[in-house]
């Protein structure tokens, strides 16, 4: 029974559908754990509108996670294909941490204030500076050769790489998305820097994808049809990387800087 | 000339360990086999004497392989974008059809182009095929009847042979050797710097 999508080497592909328990229980754990919490949390002094969008981006994290990482994408991305991978870290480490913290409403943070030294540790974590290092070492960490061959051909390791990914967005997206009251000098200026900054940044896994004259990754090489050229698929995986990545924090820029003006322009003394 | 530079490279005549090779090193030398083939053009291909004075990269294999054959071949086929023209041109890539029944010369040729259009194919009777592989310490071709009315499966050797100019090949590649092994590898077998 395979509960999780991980490098087979040298096995050959089929369409034949294949379950994979351990996505489905994940994103089921997901589902009751969003239901209770929204049963224990009182979001009544929320806006309508807010409410529905939350639940909206919820259900838009789920579909996105399980899309990425069930059959047929799943299994795709973890044996056959560097730029489907690409697009489950995408989906995985940088849209779905997003939407989930956007999901969450703003009572719950409010258990926190009763618990000062996890509110020190998440500040901690979570503070700009610390997201941004940890954020980038896990992501170059978890896109490495060495550790992407060693990690993908079993199922735990597989576990643990989609695991990571979606904990470093969590932590990267905190300080941009979280209504963390310790906080209010992160200015929506900072935020749009913060973005940007990551958005442009080079990590050295998407150039060794794009520049290496031969494949990096030994599971992507050896792997049977539908991979054809291991290095045409390996460029295509580092741009699917950058300007993917970059087009999802531009995103979050525009987001915020909409944001920004509306609440100016609210200000009783503009105009 | 090949010879005394593999010497020189530490390829001992009769095998043992090939110091920079990452290739897997026979303990006795193969001897190329004497093989009359047919190419896709539909010529006779004499093996021995078509290859002579080149480093041949011999694979037996057929073009329904769902899992060794395309890999080995495409990343020969991604080597060869690698190599120094030189080199390039003092290497034939063969490919020996073991199901030659469903790999016509059409097909063959159709389907090593989508590798490398410089690749060789040929075909054999399996009685031929399987006397050579014998000659190579290679097991043999066996057909595998595919189940609910699927296509056979073909065993087939997954090793790469590379026979060097002198006409004995001393260096195995076995499935899961990289590109990047390869482009180590043959220059040293022309008795060139990788």
């Amino acid at each position: 029974m395979t509960w999780w999508c991980f490098a087979q080497p040298g096995t050959a592909w089929t369409w034949q559908w294949r379950p994979l328990i351990g996505v489905w229980l994940v994103m089921l754990l997901l589902v009751w754990g969003y239901h209770r919490l929204l049963s224990r949390v009182d979001d009544s002094d929320e806006p309508s509108r807010l409410r529905k969008s939350r639940r909206f981006s919820f259900a838009l994290a789920v579909f996105l996670l399980w899309a990425s990482l069930d059959w047929p994408l799943g299994p795709l991305g973890a044996s056959y294909l560097a730029s489907v991978h690409m697009m489950q870290f995408l989906a995985v480490g940088i849209a779905a941490p997003a939407l989930l913290l956007l999901a969450l409403p703003t009572a719950t943070y409010e258990p926190l204030s009763r618990r000062p030294r996890l509110t020190k540790v998440l500040s901690d974590l979570t503070h700009p500076v610390s997201a941004f290092f940890i954020f980038n070492i896990l992501m170059t960490a978890t896109h490495w050769p060495g550790v992407v061959d060693l990690f993908m051909p079993t199922q735990l390791g597989s576990f643990a790489l989609n695991a990571a990914w979606m904990l470093g967005g969590l932590i990267f997206w905190w300080p941009v998305i979280s209504p963390v009251p310790e906080r209010p000098g992160f200015h929506a200026l900072g935020k749009i820097a913060y973005l940007a900054l990551n958005a442009f940044l080079i990590r050295p896994p998407f150039a060794m994808m794009i520049f290496s004259e031969s494949p990096i990754y030994e599971i992507y090489e050896l792997a049977p049809p539908p991979a054809q050229d291991a290095l045409n698929d390996q460029q295509f995986a580092g741009a699917v990387m950058k300007i993917g990545s970059a087009w999802i924090m531009f995103a979050g820029v525009l987001v915020i800087f909409r944001n920004w003006m509306l609440s100016e322009s609210d200000r009783p003394d503009s105009a | 000339m090949c010879f005394s530079a593999l010497v020189s490279c530490g390829v001992p005549a009769d095998g043992g360990s090939i110091g920079e090779l990452r290739g897997t090193v026979m303990e006795v030398p193969i001897l190329k086999p004497d093989l009359i083939l047919t190419d896709t053009e539909g010529g006779l291909y004499d093996f021995r004497t078509e290859t002579d004075g080149y480093l041949s990269l011999v694979f037996f294999g057929y073009t329904n392989c769902p899992d060794v054959c395309p890999v080995h071949m495409a990343t020969l086929a991604g080597v060869y974008d690698e190599l120094a023209p030189e080199v390039r041109d003092a290497i034939k890539v063969l490919f020996v059809s073991t199901d030659p029944k469903r790999d016509t010369p059409d097909r063959l040729r159709q389907w090593l182009n989508a590798y490398h259009p410089s690749f060789l194919g040929l075909r054999g009777e399996i009685e031929t095929i399987n006397r050579a592989l014998g000659e190579m310490k290679l097991p043999g071709v066996a057909v595998v009847p595919g189940q609910h009315g699927a296509e056979p499966i073909i065993g087939h050797p997954s090793a790469v042979l590379a026979f060097g100019r002198d006409g004995l090949a001393r260096v195995r590649y076995p499935f899961g050797v990289r590109r990047a092994d390869w482009v180590n590898d043959l220059p040293i077998l022309l008795g060139e710097s990788p």
